[in-house]
């Protein structure tokens, strides 16, 4: 009886909303994409430091969703799925173009830098340059472990569903990659 | 020790200094951490969300590949067309299925009422009525029953 309710897809979950999706409710797709689009632009943009190829990826993902939405696991939270999928594309991509030792320059759009506290005296741009440079020379686990978690804010649940590994590896991964960012960036310090 | 790092110890590096601790959230990080590394990753920590923050307003989505990826999904999930005595159904067509359906059932009503109810509205002349609702029981031929219960009920006096 869809024709005479109008469904409010806003409250639904984003698994529910899958499952609409793969029926092929077009306003489900919509509400999934406002819910997701900006998240996964950031994440394929910080992760490709290109943002044409970001937009693509974007593009590419949710293709992927329209054309097999049953390929998507119920029982799964869906945030996790769609960020193992999306970091399987940027690593195939790694693998494809070689890109993993490309310097990373983050572009800040000459918009001036708000004076935040501990960074009014300090590059933003130079922090993120030695942030980038410092996680690449740990390995891609604990890297990609510290990036959607403060990069991302993504739940330690979610981050152990998407590289496949315990709640307490990613604890341990994170411990050590904080302790490690200390110590890399330390030169840093005179700057703030 | 890394066992030690959990959600309550990355609430206070995220949120507070290491001067704004009180003695035993000191005493939880420094488990971890010495003052000068705990210190160090709050500030980090504070400089990567505020950067995620810029970096995802500065981040635009493209209007026009939203519009591309609508327009996919309605191509791929176009529902099936079937042609039925030259007319194209489209199930997911509310309007033309319910004229479709009204259409029917008026014809069905049309057809119901000309063709069925018509023999019950045969009238019957006067002399046919008499001669299906009289009965003349001297006419009725007698009975010839073997079975007890039948010769009980015509003896009976009503």
């Amino acid at each position: 009886m869809t024709f005479l309710s109008f469904k409010n897809y806003s409250k639904s979950s984003d698994e529910e909303l899958m499952l609409y999706i793969s029926k092929g409710k077009e306003k489900a797709f919509n509400e999934l994409h406002n819910r997701y689009a900006k998240k996964l632009l950031y994440f394929f943009f910080q992760k490709l430091n290109d943002e044409e190829k970001a937009q693509d990826f974007l593009q590419d993902i949710f293709i992927k969703i329209i054309e097999n939405p049953w390929k998507f696991d119920a029982t799964k939270k869906f945030s996790s799925w769609v960020y193992s999928v999306a970091y399987n594309m940027c690593k195939n991509e790694f693998r494809n173009e070689s890109l993993k030792s490309i310097n990373h320059n983050f572009i800040l759009n000459n918009q001036e830098v708000d004076k935040v506290p501990f960074f009014c005296e300090m590059d933003l741009n130079l922090f993120n340059e030695s942030l980038k440079q410092a996680l690449n020379k740990l390995d891609e686990t604990h890297k990609i472990t510290f990036e959607l978690r403060y990069f991302h804010e993504l739940s330690l649940n979610e981050i152990a569903e998407i590289t496949e590994t315990s709640i307490g590896t990613v604890k341990s991964r994170l411990f050590y990659t904080t302790k490690k960012l200390s110590k890399s960036l330390q030169f840093l310090n005179a700057k703030v | 020790m890394e066992n030690l790092y959990d959600e309550t110890i990355e609430k206070l590096i995220s949120e507070k200094s290491f001067s704004e601790l009180n003695l035993k959230e000191k005493e939880k990080v420094l488990q971890l951490y010495t003052s000068l590394e705990y210190d160090e990753i709050h500030k980090y920590l504070i400089a990567i969300k505020l950067n995620g923050i810029k970096e995802k307003d500065r981040l635009s989505l493209s209007s026009k590949n939203k519009k591309e990826l609508q327009d996919y999904f309605k191509e791929k999930n176009k529902p099936e067309q079937r042609i039925f005595l030259n007319f194209q159904i489209n199930p997911f067509n509310v309007k033309r299925t319910a004229v479709l359906a009204a259409s029917l059932g008026i014809l069905f009503f049309i057809i119901y009422g000309k063709v069925i109810n018509q023999s019950n509205d045969y009238p019957l002349s006067e002399e046919e009525f008499n001669k299906y609702t009289t009965f003349n029981t001297q006419e009725i031929p007698k009975y010839n029953s073997d079975d007890e219960t039948t010769d009980y009920l015509m003896k009976m006096q009503f």
